[in-house]
C-alpha cells in the first residue's frame, strides 16, 4: 500500500489522494446530515386533534357573525351589533350576552371568545391554554377570534 | 512499481470505491430510518379531513337547509358518518347516519378503553344557523366520522 504512495512516477499518487479527499467529504457530509436529521420532526399523530378542532372555528364564527339579533325591535346581524357596540358601548352588555348565549351552548366552558378591545368571554387576567384559535376580521377592522380546547 | 502491483493497487481503490458508496448509502439509511421510520395510522387525518369536507359541503355562510344531504358529500366506500343538526330556538332535530355504526367503538376510544383494531374517529361541534323551511334558527352541528379500514391504512 505505500509502496503506492511513493510511486517515482506519481502515476497513482493523484487518484489516492483524490480518493483520500473524497473519503474525508463523504465523512463530513454524513455528521452534517446526521445532525440536520436530528434538528427534523416527524410528524406527530398527537398534532391531529388540534387539525380537527381549528376546522371547526371558522364555521362557527361565520354562523355567529350571520346570527340574526333584535335590537330594539330591529333585526340586525352579530356582526352589525358588534359594529354599533364599537360606536356605542351601551350595547356592549347586549353583545355580551347574546355571544355568551350562544356560545356556551355549543362550547361549554372549552372556547374563549375575543373582540378585541370590546368583548372577552371569559374575561379573566390568568387564561389557561387553548389548543386552537382563528380570527376573523370585518370591517372597520375589527377582530374576532375563537379559541378552543379539547 | 511493476506490473502486478499496479493491478493491486487499481482494485485496492476500485473496492475502496464500492466500499465508499456502500457505507455512504447504509448510512443514509440508517440516520433516516431511526428518525422516520414507525408505524403511522393515517385514519385520523382521513377522518379530520373527511369531517371537513361534509361540513363544507352543508355549510354555506354559517348556514345548514333543514333537509341537508351528507350523501352527496362523498364516496361512502368504508366510512360512518353520523351528523346530528339541533335547533336551540324550536324542537327540530335531524340526523344523518350513513355506514356501520361505530358509535359505540368510537364512545370507548373517547374513554381511553384500549381494543384490538380501533377505528379512527374525529368528532367536531359546530355552532351553525338551521335555515328551517326559511326560518332562520340557532343550532348546534355535531359530526361524528369513524374509520375501520385498520389493514388498509395503517
Amino acid at each position: 500500500m505505500m509502496k503506492m504512495f511513493k510511486d517515482k512516477k506519481g502515476v497513482l499518487l493523484g487518484p489516492t489522494l483524490t480518493l483520500a479527499v473524497a473519503t474525508v467529504i463523504i465523512i463530513v457530509l454524513l455528521i452534517i446530515f446526521f445532525i440536520f436529521v436530528q434538528f427534523m420532526k416527524p410528524v406527530s399523530p398527537g398534532e391531529l386533534p388540534k387539525v380537527t378542532l381549528k376546522s371547526q372555528i371558522l364555521p362557527s364564527l361565520e354562523a355567529y357573525l350571520n346570527t340574526p339579533v333584535k335590537v330594539q325591535n330591529q333585526e340586525i346581524k352579530m356582526s352589525d351589533l358588534i359594529r354599533l357596540s364599537k360606536i356605542d358601548s351601551s350595547y356592549k352588555n347586549v353583545l355580551e350576552s347574546k355571544t355568551k348565549g350562544i356560545f356556551d351552548k355549543v362550547y361549554g366552558n372549552k372556547y374563549r371568545l375575543e373582540i378585541k378591545n370590546l368583548v372577552y368571554i371569559p374575561y379573566a387576567e390568568f387564561l389557561p391554554t387553548y389548543d386552537s384559535a382563528e380570527s376573523i376580521t370585518i370591517p372597520e377592522k375589527i377582530d374576532i377570534t375563537l379559541y378552543l380546547k379539547k | 512499481m511493476n506490473r502486478k502491483g499496479e493491478v493491486a493497487a487499481d482494485a485496492l481503490m476500485l473496492w475502496w470505491r464500492i466500499f465508499l458508496i456502500a457505507a455512504l448509502v447504509f448510512f443514509v439509511w440508517v440516520i433516516v430510518g431511526s428518525k422516520f421510520s414507525f408505524k403511522q395510522d393515517i385514519r385520523p387525518a382521513e377522518a379530520a379531513l373527511l369531517s371537513n369536507q361534509i361540513a363544507d359541503c352543508i355549510i354555506s355562510d354559517g348556514v345548514i337547509k333543514y333537509d341537508f344531504d351528507i350523501d352527496r358529500c362523498f364516496l361512502k366506500d368504508g366510512y360512518y358518518v353520523n351528523a346530528s343538526l339541533t335547533s336551540f330556538d324550536s324542537d327540530f332535530k335531524k340526523e344523518e347516519v350513513t355506514g356501520n355504526s361505530l358509535e359505540f367503538s368510537c364512545g370507548l376510544i373517547e374513554k381511553g378503553t384500549v381494543t384490538k383494531q380501533p377505528p379512527s374517529c374525529a368528532r367536531q361541534r359546530y355552532y351553525a344557523l338551521i335555515d328551517n323551511k326559511g326560518k332562520i334558527e340557532k343550532g348546534v352541528l355535531n359530526l361524528l366520522v369513524g374509520i375501520e379500514k385498520y389493514d388498509e391504512n395503517v
